[in-house]
């Protein structure tokens, strides 16, 4: 069967169909760089754990107040903390690697197959009967076609695992909030009584005024680490409020990842819990 | 009924209301008490604050039971998730799509509808062998 001779009109209308063929195939792809960038930033929040440690070290902190004969209970209590740290590190964990995966699955290096398909453009110019320009072409093609179906992959994806996972991960992010704010706040609420109770009854009984002098400094010392801590907690507490709402919104518009308006929304949660972190880390 | 959460870290706030209510009342008439007056009620401001802190133990506790099956379920989307990112990096399924694609670019070229719809489907099944 003989082959009508290319003609330059006959070239450009077969550039116009694979066009429309390759834009009708690449409707849909995502940038998704903006759900990369606020996953991987939850993750890197979530890994910020000091706060578990000085509620485990809350009871031996309160031995430094307390009366001797209290020091068993507080043992006692410290013990009883100790035991439940795997399952307080555990919710952080679980935060950090499903924001791990999220930020995976967001990320374009999974789909980025250039050399492969490199080596399939070599391979090509191989065959008889292909020109150069055609093998180009074909390799062009073949990596939009790859990349289009990758995105759309990704897509479903990101779209099943926000949906599944949305439910679960806000119940973890509000009791892990519930524990931050009320458990290691209330714990800041308990040290500030014991701290004020003690320096101010030394002070009370006390007719030094050196020694008044040096436990009024001492006492101001302490209160300044404690709300130190205290602002640490807040600003916990305001990430894991980030992470939530983020999360959110990717769920609500979950079924139109592109939308303008997710987007910017999803970076301005990104932004913000990026400035809470480097706050946080600076405490 | 069992104690939950929230009850037990508002019941460690009323605890902790106490001590303070005691506390500013020790100070507030540290004249008139005796000392060993002074000493009993210091004596119960730690008991209540201690208290206050055993609650807060407790309420954590509960917290964490309460979203178990929670860190659960989101293990395993995130394993699964996780593990379809190692599938989409198994170079040979991409290659399939690759080549079933190259194969439609050169049918389109050729103008062959037979052989279009053909490597179309090629395509198509291609895809299809990417994980789900």
């Amino acid at each position: 069967m003989r082959h009508p001779q290319t003609s330059p009109i006959f070239m450009k209308l077969k550039i116009l169909f694979c066009s429309l063929l390759l834009l009708g195939l690449t409707q849909g792809c995502v940038d998704l760089k903006a759900i990369q960038d606020f996953a991987n930033i939850s993750a890197e929040s979530a890994e910020y754990t000091t706060l578990v440690d000085r509620y485990l070290e809350f009871p031996n902190r309160q031995k430094r107040y307390q009366p001797e004969d209290r020091h068993a209970q507080l043992e006692a209590m410290a013990q009883e903390r100790l035991s439940r740290k795997t399952e307080l590190l555990l919710r952080h964990d679980v935060i950090e690697e499903y924001m791990e995966a999220l930020g995976g699955l967001a990320a374009d290096e999974i789909v980025d197959q250039s050399e492969e398909l490199s080596q399939l453009t070599t391979k090509l110019q191989n065959q008889a009967g292909t020109s150069p320009a055609e093998t180009e072409a074909f390799g062009k093609i073949a990596g939009v076609l790859t990349n289009a179906i990758g995105d759309k992959w990704r897509k479903r994806q990101i779209q099943e695992l926000i949906e599944r996972s949305n439910g679960p991960l806000q119940t973890i992010l509000n009791s892990l909030k519930q524990i931050v704010v009320e458990g290691f706040g209330g714990d800041d609420q308990n040290e500030q009584f014991a701290i004020q109770s003690y320096y101010r009854t030394k002070i009370t009984q006390s007719n030094d005024p050196a020694g008044i002098a040096a436990l009024m400094e001492w006492q101001e010392r302490r209160e300044e680490n404690l709300a130190a801590h205290t602002q640490a907690i807040q600003a916990y507490a305001a990430i894991l409020e980030k992470i939530s709402e983020g999360h959110q919104k990717l769920y609500d518009e979950r079924n139109d990842l592109a939308k303008a308006q997710l987007i910017q929304q999803i970076k301005k949660s990104a932004k913000e819990l990026k400035d809470i972190l480097d706050t946080i880390k600076k405490i | 009924m069992p104690l939950t959460a929230e009850e037990a870290f508002d019941l460690s706030k009323q605890f902790r209301d106490l001590a303070i209510t005691l506390g500013n009342y020790r100070f507030a008439n540290w004249k008139t008490l005796t000392p060993t007056q002074r000493r009993d009620i210091e004596d119960e401001e730690w008991s209540l604050i201690n208290s206050s802190s055993d609650m807060i133990t407790k309420a954590v506790g509960l917290a964490l039971d309460e979203s178990e099956t929670s860190v659960d379920s989101i293990n395993k989307s995130a394993k699964k998730a996780k593990s379809a990112i190692k599938k989409l990096e198994k170079v040979s399924q991409i290659i399939t799509v690759a080549a079933a694609a190259v194969g439609l670019g050169a049918a389109i070229v050729s103008k062959d509808p037979g052989a279009i719809a053909k490597n179309a489907k090629l395509v198509l099944d291609a895809t299809k062998t990417l994980p789900a």
